[in-house]
Parts: C-alpha cells; sequence; structure tokens
C-alpha cells in the first residue's frame, strides 16, 4: 500500500461521488461560459432593438429578447461572469472574516468570546440589507466595494455556525492530547480544530452563494453595484419584475441560471463535506 | 422445576445494511424460569442488546431482520403479535432498562410525572391516583416521596437510575430486561442499586434478565448465566455451573482476563485477537479463530449445543471432553 | 531512593457560578522511578484532574510540583516544551482523543513532527514503525483511519503516541475502563511489559479497584478532592484504616459464587465539591463520625512507614 497524503485521499473520495462530479461539471461549464462569453454570445450585451422586443424564445433569440430588444441569451452568459464572480468571492470574504473570527472566539472563550460574539449581534440586529447598503455607500459603488459588503453582511452567520461546531470539537481528547504533544494554538486550530469544523461551514457556504447573487441584485437596483447596463443576473431579474405577468422568459431564464449554480454548488458542497470526512469512505 | 416465563427458540436476528449482513443474533436457544434473574455476558458487540431488544420488540426494521425462532412469553409467540398487542405488552409485562440513566429521563418533566404518565397509560388511572402511586413507587426505589416535583436534573446518576427502575416497576412487569444498569455508576452507587434490585426482584417476583460484562454483578445477581459470543450463546448455565465448571474456552478465557482481588498474578492471560467482523463471521466456530484448542475440525464446522448436566450447556466439543476429564 | 515526581500541598480550584469549586485540595505524594501510583476514587474525586495538573494541561492554584528535583510548578514555554518530552497522558477514550482525520501513522508522528525529532523522512518513517511494533500494531494498519479500528488497537495508538517522544512518566487516566475484560488484559499486559522495557514511571488513574491493584506498586485514594489514604498496593488491600477506603472496597461485586457476600452499603452519595464545609468531607456518609469529624478537618498522618491515613479515629 503506498502512501498517500490527506488531500490526495480527500481527492479520491470526491471524485467517486457521481454527484459531486455532476456538479463540478455544471460548474465548469457556467465558468467556462463566463470566461469565453464574447465567443458563445450570439450578440452584444447592449444591442438595442426596438423591432425585436419581448419576442418569446425562438431559434432567433434561444431565451427571447427584453423590454429593449435585447437577447436575453447573450447577456444570462455575460452575466455570468458578474455574478459567478460575486457570488464566489463573497461568499469567500464571509467564509474567511467569519470562520476566523467564530474560530477564535469559540477557541479562546471568556472575555474574547464575548468581546466577538457581542459585537456580531450587532451586526445581525441590523438588516443585512441595510448594512450592505451603508457599507457600499461609504466605500463608494463598484464591484468590489459591493463584494466586501455583501461579505460582511454574511459574516456573522457564518461565525455563529462555526464557533458551534468549534466548541464542541475543541472538547474532544484529542484536542488536548495535542496540546500535550507540544502544539500551538495556531497548529491546533488550524490543523485540529479547523479541518475537523469544515462541514457545517461548506453547507453554510453552498448556501450563501445564492442569497450573494440576489444581495448583488438589490444592491444593483439601489445603484450601488453593477451599473447598467452591465448585466448581471440578480439585476436582470429585478428588472423584470414589472413583466412578469405577460413576458415570463425575462425572469426564467436569468433565475435558472443563478438555480444552477445554487445547485451545483450545492452537490459539490455536499461531496466536499463527504470526501472531507474519513468516516464515510464506503 | 418451575414454569418457563421466556423461551426464546432458534432466534435469529441480522442487520442488513446495503450489501452487508451483520449477523448480530444467530440460533440461539435460552428459558427464562419464573423468578429467577438470567445473566447475559459478553463483549461488545455480543448482540446481548439486539437480543434483548428482540425479545421487546423493538428491533428497527429497517435495518434489522428477523430470520427465524420463537420468543415465548407466557406461552404465546411474541413474533407473531401485532404491533397494538406488543405495544401493550411493553410496559404492563415487559419492560426494560437502559444502560444510561442520564439520557432515559425526559429533561423538562418532573419526575413524578414521567411515573405517573406510564401508569395513566397502561393502567388507565386518573390524573390524582398516578400522582399518588407515583410518589409510592419512589419510595419503593428510596427516594422521598415529596420529590417527585423535581426535575431530573436535580436528581444524581444513582437517584436517576432510581427513578428509571421505578418507571420500568410501575406497571408491575412480569420480566424486567435490565441493560447495563450500574455500568455508568460508581461502585458504591452500584452496590446501593444492585441491592435496591435485588430487593424489589424478591418482593415483587420479577423476572430478569441483566445484560452485562461484569462478573462480579453477574455473581451478584443471577442464578442462571449466559455467555453470548458473536451472536452465539456459548455457554449457559446456573451460576455455580459456569463460574465453578465453565468449560468453553471462551468462558475460561474470560475469567483468566481478569485482574484478581484476591491472589498475585505477575501477569493476565489475555484472550489473543479480536471478535470477527460479524459481517463476515467464520464457517466454523465463531471463536476459533481465537481458541487454543482450536483443531481443524472447529474450522470447518459448529459445534452443537451439548447438555453436560440437566442445567449445563455448552457448543463446543473440546469443553465437553474437558467437562468429561477426557482431556 | 530515587525519587522522580513529588507532589506537594497541590490544589486546582475551579470558579463556577455556584462558587469555588474544589476539585483537588492539598494533596501530597512522591513516586519513585520506575513504579505505578494508582489513583483512585469515584466520579468527581478530582482524580483525572489532578492528572492534568500534573501533566500541565490545567495549571494549579497553589501547591508545588517538583520534577527530577526541579520545580515546576510554573514554566515558561520552553521550558513547556521541554516537559511534554518528559510527561506524556493516555486517554480514556480511544474513541475521542485521536483526531479522526489522520491515519495512524500520522497520528503516532505527530509529536515528533511537532518536536521536530527527525531531520530527514526515512528516520522519521522508521522510528514510526518502530514505535507501532512496540506497541502490537501491525504494519498494515498505518495508512487506516481509527474509526477503522477496534477500541483495543485504538488505545495501542495512544499509547504509541504517548511513546514518541520517550517520555520518563505517564499519566495513565482510566485507559482501559472503556475496553472490554479480553481486550483491557491485552492492554494492561503491554503497559506493565514497557515498564519493564524502558522503565517508565505511570500515574495510573482509575476507578476500577482490581485493575488498580493489578498494576500498581502504591495506591491513593481520593475522596471530593482530598486524599484520603496512601499506602502501598498490597497494603491497602489488607491493612487498610480509612472507613471509606474499607467501603469502596466492599463494595466491589466479588465474581464468584459460594462465597460470604457481606456488602457494606454506604448511604447517601457523594456531596458538592462546590465551597465545602469544613471538616471531613466524607463524614456525612461515614457510619463512625463523630462531633469531631462534621467540625475538623482530619490531618494526613504518616500511621506507619509509607502509610497514611487522613482520619480523626484511625488510632494506631
Amino acid at each position: 500500500m503506498k502512501k498517500k497524503s490527506y488531500w490526495r485521499n480527500v481527492w479520491d473520495r470526491f471524485i467517486k461521488n457521481r454527484l459531486a462530479v455532476t456538479g463540478i461539471i455544471i460548474l465548469c461549464l457556467l465558468i467556462i461560459c463566463a470566461i469565453f462569453a464574447p465567443v458563445i454570445a450570439p450578440y452584444g450585451i447592449d444591442e438595442q432593438n426596438s423591432q425585436t422586443r419581448f419576442i418569446a424564445p425562438c431559434l432567433q433569440f434561444p431565451f427571447g429578447t427584453d423590454n429593449f430588444g435585447r437577447d436575453i441569451f447573450s447577456r444570462v452568459i455575460y452575466g455570468a461572469r458578474i455574478s459567478l464572480q460575486v457570488g464566489l468571492i463573497s461568499v469567500a470574504v464571509s467564509c474567511v472574516i467569519g470562520g476566523v473570527l467564530g474560530a477564535i472566539a469559540a477557541f479562546y472563550g471568556g472575555v474574547v468570546d464575548n468581546v466577538i460574539m457581542r459585537f456580531l449581534d450587532v451586526l445581525m440586529a441590523i438588516p443585512g440589507m441595510v448594512l450592505a447598503v451603508a457599507i457600499a455607500a461609504s466605500l463608494g459603488p463598484s464591484l468590489n466595494n459591493m463584494m466586501i459588503a455583501i461579505g460582511l453582511g454574511h459574516a456573522p452567520g457564518f461565525a455563529r455556525v462555526v464557533r458551534a461546531s468549534v466548541l464542541s470539537i475543541k472538547e474532544q481528547e484529542y484536542v488536548e492530547a495535542a496540546r500535550l504533544m507540544g502544539d500551538s494554538d495556531f497548529v491546533i486550530i488550524m490543523k485540529h480544530i479547523i479541518p475537523n469544523s469544515l462541514a457545517p461551514m461548506i453547507v453554510q457556504a453552498t448556501l450563501n452563494v445564492g442569497r450573494s447573487v440576489i444581495s448583488a441584485a438589490s444592491l444593483s437596483f439601489l445603484g450601488l453595484g453593477i451599473q447598467p447596463p452591465t448585466p448581471e443576473w440578480g439585476a436582470m431579474l429585478s428588472a423584470s419584475r414589472a413583466y412578469l405577468r405577460d413576458y415570463w422568459w425575462m425572469c426564467a431564464f436569468p433565475g435558472l441560471a443563478i438555480l444552477l449554480t445554487v445547485f451545483s454548488l450545492n452537490l459539490v458542497g455536499d461531496g466536499l463535506r463527504d470526501a472531507l470526512d474519513p468516516k464515510l469512505k464506503h | 422445576m418451575a414454569e418457563n416465563i421466556l423461551e426464546i427458540k432458534d432466534l435469529t436476528i441480522h442487520y442488513v445494511v446495503e450489501k452487508e449482513t451483520v449477523e448480530a443474533v444467530n440460533h440461539v436457544n435460552l428459558t427464562l424460569a419464573k423468578g429467577e434473574t438470567l445473566g447475559l455476558v459478553g463483549e461488545t458487540g455480543a448482540g446481548k442488546t439486539t437480543l434483548a431488544k428482540g425479545v421487546m420488540g423493538i428491533i428497527p426494521n429497517p435495518p434489522g431482520k428477523i430470520r427465524g425462532g420463537e420468543i415465548l412469553f407466557e406461552g404465546e409467540d411474541l413474533l407473531k403479535k401485532d404491533k397494538k398487542a406488543m405495544q401493550k405488552i411493553r410496559g404492563e409485562k415487559i419492560s426494560m432498562i437502559f444502560q444510561d440513566p442520564m439520557t432515559a429521563l425526559n429533561p423538562v418533566m418532573t419526575v413524578g410525572d414521567q411515573i405517573a404518565e406510564v401508569l395513566r397509560l397502561h393502567q388507565h388511572v386518573s390524573a390524582k391516583e398516578a400522582g399518588q402511586k407515583a410518589k409510592e413507587l419512589l419510595e419503593m426505589v428510596g427516594i422521598p416521596g415529596q420529590r417527585a416535583s423535581e426535575y431530573p436534573h436535580q436528581f444524581s446518576g444513582g437517584m436517576k437510575q432510581r427513578v428509571v427502575i421505578a418507571i420500568a416497576l410501575a406497571c408491575r412487569p412480569e420480566l424486567l430486561i435490565a441493560d447495563e444498569p450500574t455500568t455508568a455508576l460508581d461502585v458504591t452507587i452500584q452496590m446501593q442499586v444492585l441491592d435496591l434490585m435485588n430487593n424489589l426482584k424478591k418482593q415483587l417476583g420479577t423476572s430478569m434478565i441483566l445484560i452485562t460484562h461484569d462478573f462480579g454483578v453477574v455473581a451478584e445477581m443471577c442464578e442462571k448465566v449466559a455467555i453470548m459470543y458473536a451472536g452465539e450463546v456459548v455457554e449457559y448455565g446456573t451460576a455455580r455451573d459456569i463460574f465453578n465448571h465453565g468449560c468453553h474456552p471462551y468462558t475460561r478465557g474470560l475469567f483468566e482476563s481478569l485482574p484478581s482481588l484476591n491472589e498475585d498474578q505477575p501477569r493476565l492471560k489475555p484472550i489473543v485477537g479480536l471478535m470477527p467482523d460479524p459481517t463476515k463471521l467464520p464457517v466454523g466456530c465463531s471463536f476459533a479463530p481465537r481458541c487454543p484448542f482450536c483443531t481443524d475440525a472447529c474450522l470447518e464446522k459448529k459445534c452443537e449445543t451439548t447438555n453436560l448436566t440437566e442445567t449445563h450447556q455448552v457448543k463446543c466439543d473440546y469443553a465437553v471432553r474437558t467437562f468429561n476429564g477426557e482431556v | 531512593m530515587d525519587t522522580i515526581l513529588e507532589v506537594k500541598n497541590l490544589k486546582k480550584y475551579f470558579d463556577t457560578p455556584g462558587g469555588k469549586l474544589h476539585a483537588v485540595d492539598d494533596v501530597s505524594f512522591t513516586i519513585e522511578r520506575g513504579k505505578t501510583l494508582g489513583v483512585v476514587g469515584e466520579s468527581g474525586c478530582g482524580k483525572s484532574t489532578m492528572g492534568r495538573v500534573i501533566v500541565h494541561l490545567l495549571e494549579a492554584t497553589d501547591g508545588k510540583i517538583f520534577f527530577e528535583g526541579n520545580d515546576i510548578t510554573r514554566v515558561n514555554s520552553a521550558e513547556l516544551k521541554k516537559l511534554r518530552n518528559d510527561m506524556q497522558m493516555i486517554f480514556q477514550d480511544p474513541y475521542s482523543s485521536l483526531d479522526p482525520r489522520m491515519t495512524v501513522r500520522d497520528l503516532i508522528g505527530e509529536p515528533l513532527k511537532t518536536h521536530k525529532i527527525f531531520k530527514n523522512k526515512e528516520d522519521y518513517e522508521k522510528r514510526v514503525s518502530e514505535l507501532m511494533e512496540t506497541v502490537g500494531l501491525a504494519e498494515r494498519v498505518g495508512l487506516q483511519y481509527p474509526h477503522e479500528l477496534d477500541g483495543g488497537r485504538r488505545q495501542r495508538i495512544g499509547i504509541a503516541r504517548a511513546l514518541a517522544l520517550e517520555p520518563k512518566v505517564i499519566v495513565c487516566d482510566e485507559p482501559v475502563s472503556a475496553l472490554d475484560v479480553s481486550i483491557q488484559a491485552q492492554i494492561l499486559n503491554l503497559l506493565m511489559d514497557l515498564q519493564d522495557n524502558q522503565g517508565l514511571t505511570y500515574i495510573f488513574v482509575t476507578h476500577d479497584l482490581s485493575v488498580v491493584k493489578h498494576i500498581s506498586d502504591d495506591i491513593l485514594v481520593m475522596y471530593l478532592g482530598q486524599m484520603v489514604e496512601k499506602c502501598p498496593s498490597k497494603e491497602l488491600f489488607e491493612n487498610n484504616k480509612h472507613p471509606y477506603t474499607k467501603a469502596l472496597l466492599s463494595a466491589i461485586p466479588i465474581p464468584a459464587v459460594d462465597v460470604e457476600r457481606k456488602h457494606e452499603i454506604l448511604k447517601g452519595e457523594i456531596s458538592s465539591p462546590i465551597n465545602p464545609k469544613p471538616g471531613c468531607r466524607f463524614a456525612p456518609r461515614c457510619p463512625y463520625a463523630t462531633e469531631k469529624c462534621h467540625s475538623q478537618s482530619p490531618e494526613l498522618r504518616e500511621i506507619k512507614p509509607g502509610h497514611f491515613v487522613a482520619c480523626h479515629m484511625v488510632t494506631e
């Protein structure tokens, strides 16, 4: 038997999971769409045509056209660029900030825990949207600032989830054993506590991608995020609200795109969670 | 001979998990006479708890499957009863005490209410009457009646186990199954609880199956002893048969692994190896791979159960020969 | 006489909402090199806490700990690192004391990596294999995860990990109480062989008196954080003095038939270790307690060489 590293074992387990592989294929396709958008999209993002307003999906316009006569298919493809970025990066921001704060709070307990958690409680007490608006407004409207704003807004949720799982893991005797081996706090957190508390964090992260995309749309709607005419799934959704009753395709396709992203991430997340747990080898 | 309250005949229980079959209980035969206590001894994974759950009719299905056999309780086969009849029997005729008294009680109900609930469910008495009887039951297990209005967290481990016993005995069951009732308790508290159980047994004439891994507890409590290994009863007899004339290599191995309080042993004699994987039991005798007296025949075929005396049975041909002084 | 560890008036209090919890209260003893001190008592008597204070997983509230003559009660991080080489611990629960995401080899090798014992990988792998052999783990289980193994093998991993740094003292916290008897005997034999071969000193914390008798040279009996009796193992079983020791011994179920069963059944249960009242802590349950016992704490006295008792009623 050859010695394999932990991550090699994780990868082996992940690749055996059919659903997870499906998820990663869908995700890769979406990313390819985003990268090669100019090649794939038949029209430009801002090609307006008053002759072709509100056309239902047909051969010429696979996803139909919107109120300005723009091709929805092309806009969805281009939208992947912004939406995937917003979804993934803002979740990564909240994962890192919330995860680290939650882990520190749980690990050290006492005063540290109290200070961090009360601060996060204050953040949680402010509605997420208001908070994001405040941050985005103070940093100025741009894509990066919007991602930071959304990431910060979702961080307290992560902190709570991570804190709860770290609290139970730090009571395990193997953490005590690690201390006895002479491991520093940093090593204990990084090597023993974080890997064992990843599962709930991954679930939280995959669920949050969808929420982030929608939050981005709301911020954009308020003029604090992406400025039109840059296509973005959330913004397309909110723009279609007025036409929901008559022209279903305007909201259906951007909505499906978000759904597909979240769905594939969920599959990947579940697969990752199982792969990280050596107990579920079979 | 006393009347048998429970007869288990050729009982086989398997758990089917995906493609694997866990052979938890294999062709077990046991009898329990009225008023007697049977000690079920064996290591983790020997199938003791599964057997007890089988008698209670609480094997989860799936994954549990009862593959055959009979469980005759007062002459009637429990396996043929429907769900509703079994519910009535549980609690009224047969009840069970679990290992961990900490989790067996509902933390948001007073102990008095928890005892009363059982009474109201099975005996259909009024709330007031049930409350009164709950207090009497608490007194019976040595807890002052006025503590009935307290919550489980206000009791210590030993007290909680007493409450659990009070609940189990509330309807005066014919048969009590106790699954490691004192394992979670300290020795001085364990002795209190064992003493209580012994007294109640005499007072109420309850028959009992006591599951344990502690030979000390068995010797204190039981008239009959069954030694289980890998889902089979390998030796069965009175306490005297097992403690003084135990002859199955596994029984002897267990006794030899125990550190003794009375004599000095420079080294213990553990049984080598491990219990076989219950999904891949050997074709022959399950104990053969660990047995110092194993022969080729043992690896190929299981031994039949042999009656050594009227009360003493063993499932090993070598043990039969040693018992008869041939080896 | 070669004293390896000396503990003087060791105290460990915890702050709880209800007041000060006296987990370990004024415990003193010495251990000779290569011997085993058994520590027995019921749950909540502070025996595990004491073990953790000695290996510096918890900080002592008061008192002194000397290791090979040096005061190690308060140490800085460099000294602590050195101390980890000398004192290790084996945990009770072989299920929760091993990180489920690490393979057997990684678990055993972790202390070697942390202390950077080996510069090249070959020496490291050799040492891990050697440790596995010492504790009787087959080479093939090296790449398995702990959940794939049984309790006995897991406890062997815990022992190998504790041995990795070649410590002089090992605190064993109920190392066999989660195991079945046949496996328990295997592990006890292993621990005793290791002691013979490597000259280890054990502090063996347990609630099981037959196990402690088997493995210990000296036995310390604790009740509610205090020492009640300490003497050589044989003496404790043949000539015990303290009423609690007597009750404890008498409460052990005897695994034999046709013996006289005269169990002295103690009344009541252990009282709370939070803000204990003055007087002997065992007095509320003691059948011989007098006025004096309820008001005045008994001193620990050496009634004959090596035999210490804390009880007003013991005279000689």
